[in-house]
């Protein structure tokens, strides 16, 4: 799938998500896929969590767009995880299809952990412009 | 740095003014467009005077102004001063009609009388642009340019042809009216996408401004923050907006809401409909509230204004000390402080912003410890490399204010119309070229904008369908080897914009 698909870990619990399609792409998922109210496709993104040697699915976000940029929230429990996301839809026979997925994303064991990867002037510089690590809605852009 | 005086706390001021392109000069004075005539009386026109009494006290009033291609195109039509003035002579009426209805409202409409009058006085023997590239000339203020139509970008990145469109023709109209390009460039709502940066260095383009999350939210946060300049890979100067100090001025609770302060919100007409001198009772914008306590107005009294804005200067610098010495703590260097805000928001929307602003340059002027910059200064400044983050200054610094569920619908079909016309572009003939003008009207982010925060939505959706359907209908036409001289001409007679947009697409290549 041409078009491209960022993961961005500003803080430990958002995580920025960035996707184009392009245009011959959307075409084919636009004629193939199960649309919403807007006639748009469906389209979703998937959270795994790698638990043992399998990815399990942590939560699924509705989003919409053929190229947006979506913040999600990373709930706690996945301190010390390696998780994966992707970009999917549903095609009409009912069945998913993964539009773009990301590498394995190896989250820290703590915010603290991730804390102290970041040099402390961030950390300042950060604070003193009021950038706070709080948020726990999951559709914080549309 | 390259600049003089390192240990000096910079303060750049960047003002950015924009309209879309609302003349109609078909209709009678129609709402819309007396949004600009406003706009000319109450910010534009105290902005240059503001520049010039400065400078008479011998005082660089040193700021930057984004001049968008629509407003720049607006203020070049040769009807607007002829309607400038009949909405002048309106308000006058309507004025006059109120003293004799209410005398508590007279010191009011007096002050606003004199104000008109002033502003007519103005325009009847002068030029806002032709002083704004005055004073540019004479390196009192700078100019920037912005995207042709002011687009929200990200909308369309994945189109890079539209991306150079709206960024050369947004050049080529300011080169147009004053002769050089400019060094800086504004991000219509500080909208930054990946690679936009490079779509920028390609045209020459030495600056642009960013919104702080573009920078804090990077992985690799600059050892100096928002607090200076920092380079892209591709070498494109950024200059981070500090929101903290701009929040004082921008927020509702910040400045502006002072209750003394002039009422942006209350038109003079909406209690007193029966006395409009208009057949349909336009909103003139005649405003005579003070935005008071409550909903219950008191009129607008000017004498107490100067006390109150000096206090509220006084308290900025002090803010501007204040949050020096907290980044200099973690930097260990002056920081220079990035201050971009819309320029309508001084003089129409905060009637006493051009006097708060005239009174902040005077004073920093005569402080040894602040300097105020223009963003060409800081070229050559030296500069952290930094991956910029996707950001904007709408809410939550993402992009959900200009694409949300109610303009997906919009953003599609501007989608479609792109890439439809991208079929015909190497056709090159003037359906193709009112056709771009068409799609570029209709991609303005203030559609958007309106329709997601519930302002004027009717108007804007009625703006976006009209642009958009004559542009389908010209790719239609464009589809069947037709042609519509008639079309053409009365679309472009109504809305007058690019006149040189050939030049600009034979430029680009797909």
């Amino acid at each position: 799938m041409s078009g491209y698909f960022t993961c961005h870990l500003p803080s430990f619990s958002l995580m920025h998500v960035h996707w184009s399609i392009d245009s011959p792409n959307w075409e084919k998922i636009v004629s193939g896929a199960v649309t919403d109210i807007y006639g748009d496709p469906v389209l979703f993104i998937k959270v795994m969590k790698l638990h043992g040697n399998e990815w399990i699915q942590d939560q699924q976000v509705d989003v919409f767009g053929k190229n947006n940029h979506w913040v999600i929230s990373l709930g706690t429990h996945l301190h010390g995880n390696t998780i994966k996301v992707l970009l999917a839809t549903i095609i009409e026979e009912g069945q998913e299809m993964i539009i773009f997925e990301s590498d394995p994303i190896a989250l820290p064991a703590s915010p603290e952990q991730l804390q102290e990867t970041i040099p402390s002037y961030t950390k300042d510089i950060r604070d003193i412009n009021n950038i706070h690590d709080l948020c726990d809605d999951k559709r914080i852009s549309s | 740095m390259s600049l003089e005086h390192p240990d000096k706390i910079k303060i750049c001021i960047i003002l950015h003014a924009h309209l879309p392109f609302v003349c109609d000069s078909s209709r009678d004075l129609p709402l819309e467009e007396i949004w600009l005539y406003q706009n000319i009386a109450e910010c534009y026109i105290p902005l240059v005077m503001m520049c010039n009494s400065l400078l008479k006290k011998n005082i660089q009033p040193s700021i930057a102004l984004s001049l968008s291609p629509t407003l720049i195109t607006m203020l070049q039509q040769d009807y607007y001063k002829y309607r400038f003035k009949q909405w002048c002579l309106q308000l006058c009426e309507f004025s006059d009609i109120l003293k004799k209805h209410n005398r508590k409202a007279v010191k009011a409409l007096h002050f606003y009388d004199a104000f008109i009058t002033d502003r007519l006085h103005y325009i009847e023997n002068t030029d806002v642009l032709d002083d704004l590239h005055y004073l540019a000339d004479t390196n009192a203020v700078e100019l920037l340019t912005t995207a042709a139509t002011h687009p929200f970008m990200p909308l369309v990145r994945h189109v890079p042809y539209m991306m150079r469109l709206q960024i050369k023709l947004g050049i080529d109209t300011f080169y147009s009216r004053f002769g050089y390009k400019p060094d800086g460039f504004w991000l219509p709502e500080l909208g930054y996408c990946y690679g936009m940066d490079s779509y920028l260095k390609d045209e020459n383009i030495a600056y642009t401004i960013v919104n702080d999350k573009s920078i804090l939210l990077s992985n690799a946060v600059p050892a100096c923050g928002n607090f200076s300049p920092s380079m892209t890979k591709s070498g494109l100067m950024v200059l981070p907006r500090d929101s903290v100090l701009s929040m004082k001025i921008w927020s509702g609770q910040g400045y502006p809401g002072n209750p003394y302060y002039r009422e942006f919100h209350r038109d003079a007409l909406y209690e007193l409909q029966e006395l409009s001198p208009t057949p349909d009772n336009t909103l003139l914008g005649l405003k005579i509230y003070a935005v008071s306590g409550s909903d219950d107005k008191e009129y607008y009294n000017p004498d107490c204004i100067p006390e109150i804005v000096s206090k509220q200067v006084d308290d900025f610098i002090d803010a501007i000390y204040k949050r020096s010495e907290q980044v200099a703590n973690i930097t260990h260097k002056s920081p220079v402080f990035i201050l971009p805000f819309d320029a309508e928001l001084f003089g129409h929307w905060w009637f006493e912003g051009p006097l708060f602003l005239e009174l902040l340059i005077e004073k920093i002027t005569q402080l040894h410890g602040v300097e105020l910059i223009m963003p060409s200064d800081l070229l050559g400044s030296e500069c952290a490399t930094v991956d910029l983050v996707e950001s904007s200054w709408g809410k939550q610094a993402d992009f959900s204010t200009w694409y949300n569920p109610l303009v997906r619908r919009n953003a599609a079909m501007l989608d479609e119309m792109i890439y439809e016309f991208l079929q015909y572009v190497n056709v090159k003939n003037e359906m193709l070229y009112q056709c771009a003008r068409e799609i570029l009207l209709a991609m303005s982010s203030d559609w958007l904008f309106m329709i997601s925060t519930g302002s004027y939505t009717d108007y804007a959706g009625r703006r976006f369908s009209e642009h958009s359907d004559a542009a389908r209908t010209l790719l239609t036409m464009l589809k069947n080897h037709e042609s519509n001289e008639t079309l053409i001409h009365e679309r472009y007679k109504k809305y007058p914009i690019f006149p040189s947009i050939d030049r600009v697409l034979t430029r680009i290549e797909l």
